[in-house]
């Protein structure tokens, strides 16, 4: 365990990720990722640009709730310090939800830093995923509703 | 491991845009191809180019230089890792070059750059650093609260979330009337070292200060 911080590399991340208990994993850019289902995470780290983690909602609206997309996305930036989520629409006219983190890495960090970052992001991620499914539930998991009308 | 995580801005007072009165106790890159970049480069390296009263500083000197001098003068450790403060914040942006002043009552230490009120806001043990700036659109836009105008401050704000990388935007509706928010965010919980505060100040003046010139050009054209 370092007590000065040093630069953040991709072993150091994965380091934290299996300090964590996950299991990471290095996708075919070369990016860290980790799993956890049904989500997947992304850790960038360019060389130019400072380093973040990404991820995007496993399901998208039809173009018709634009307003109330706009709206969530709107609420929860304004209401929570991570992740920031952005929407977007797709060639095939659907909306999309990501979310993006920026690290505070720039010059270094102790092991424990990186380790309670990595941690903090994941908490909140996926806590914004489950506001994403609250927001906008699947249909087709809801006992008892009608899919007709039913937004 | 649990994975709860609150999270939230506890002392946000400004009402977002596009909801109700009975919705606000509910708090719970262009192309898909780009699905983990951003879009655009990061906007560090740009510099607010109009005169201020007081302008963020040149890059002749680094912040890690200043730090040294100044950390050597002071007997810093740059590198000790220590809980952050607002005393800690204003020292560091006087480190800077910068006036400031501290605002207990806000948990903020705020200061004026190119006639931008720039508010620091760190609350003792909070986990975030939050550097908060305001864009208001032009005054005869500003008075119009329509639903069209606030969509229309919406989208740009995802705009700018989806094309930048920091600091996070927002619409707002002030007691002045809509505007859009930016937030800074730099997790602190682990403490931090005077050198990545430096940077982070630094950083976040800089990328502020650009959204503010930066986030009227993504409004449609009748702004």
């Amino acid at each position: 365990m370092d007590i000065s911080p040093r630069p953040v590399t991709k072993t150091r991340v994965r380091n934290a990720i299996r300090a964590l208990g996950l299991i990471g994993f290095v996708d075919d850019e070369g990016d860290v990722g980790v799993h956890l289902a049904p989500y997947t995470f992304f850790f960038v780290l360019p060389t130019d640009a400072p380093p973040l983690c990404t991820s995007s909602w496993n399901r998208h609206l039809n173009i018709q709730f634009a307003e109330q997309a706009a709206n969530f996305v709107t609420r929860y930036n304004s209401q929570h310090y991570s992740p920031k989520i952005y929407s977007l629409v797709t060639d095939e006219g659907q909306i999309r939800f990501r979310l993006s983190y920026v690290f505070s890495w720039l010059k270094g960090a102790t092991d424990e830093q990186i380790r309670q970052e990595v941690d903090a992001v994941l908490r909140t991620g996926l806590a914004a995923m489950r506001s994403l499914e609250t927001e906008f539930p699947d249909q087709w998991v809801r006992p008892g509703k009608s899919l007709e009308g039913d937004s | 491991m649990i994975w709860t995580w609150p999270g939230k801005k506890r002392d946000n007072h400004e009402k977002p845009v596009g909801e109700n009165e009975s919705e606000r106790e509910d708090v719970t890159a262009a192309d898909e191809t780009a699905s983990k970049r951003p879009a655009t480069a990061d906007t560090a390296s740009a510099r607010p180019d109009s005169p201020a009263e007081q302008a963020p500083r040149e890059d002749s000197v680094a912040p890690d230089d200043a730090a040294l001098e100044v950390g050597e003068e002071w007997k810093i450790d740059q590198d000790e890792v220590r809980p952050l403060s607002l005393v800690r914040i204003k020292e560091a942006l006087t480190i800077l070059g910068y006036r400031s002043a501290l605002v207990e009552e806000k948990h903020a230490v705020e200061g004026m750059w190119n006639q931008l009120r720039v508010s620091f806001i760190y609350a003792p043990n909070n986990h975030w650093l939050r550097v908060r700036t305001r864009w208001n659109p032009p005054p005869d836009l500003k008075l119009k609260i329509d639903r069209q105008t606030e969509m229309m401050l919406m989208e740009a704000a995802n705009e700018w979330n989806r094309q930048y990388l920091q600091p996070t935007a927002f619409a707002v509706r002030s007691k002045t009337g809509l505007a859009i928010d930016f937030d800074y965010l730099y997790f602190v919980r682990p403490g931090i070292t005077t050198r990545q505060l430096l940077a982070a100040l630094d950083r976040s003046l800089h990328t502020s200060l650009q959204a503010q010139t930066t986030v009227g050009k993504l409004l449609p054209p009748l702004f």
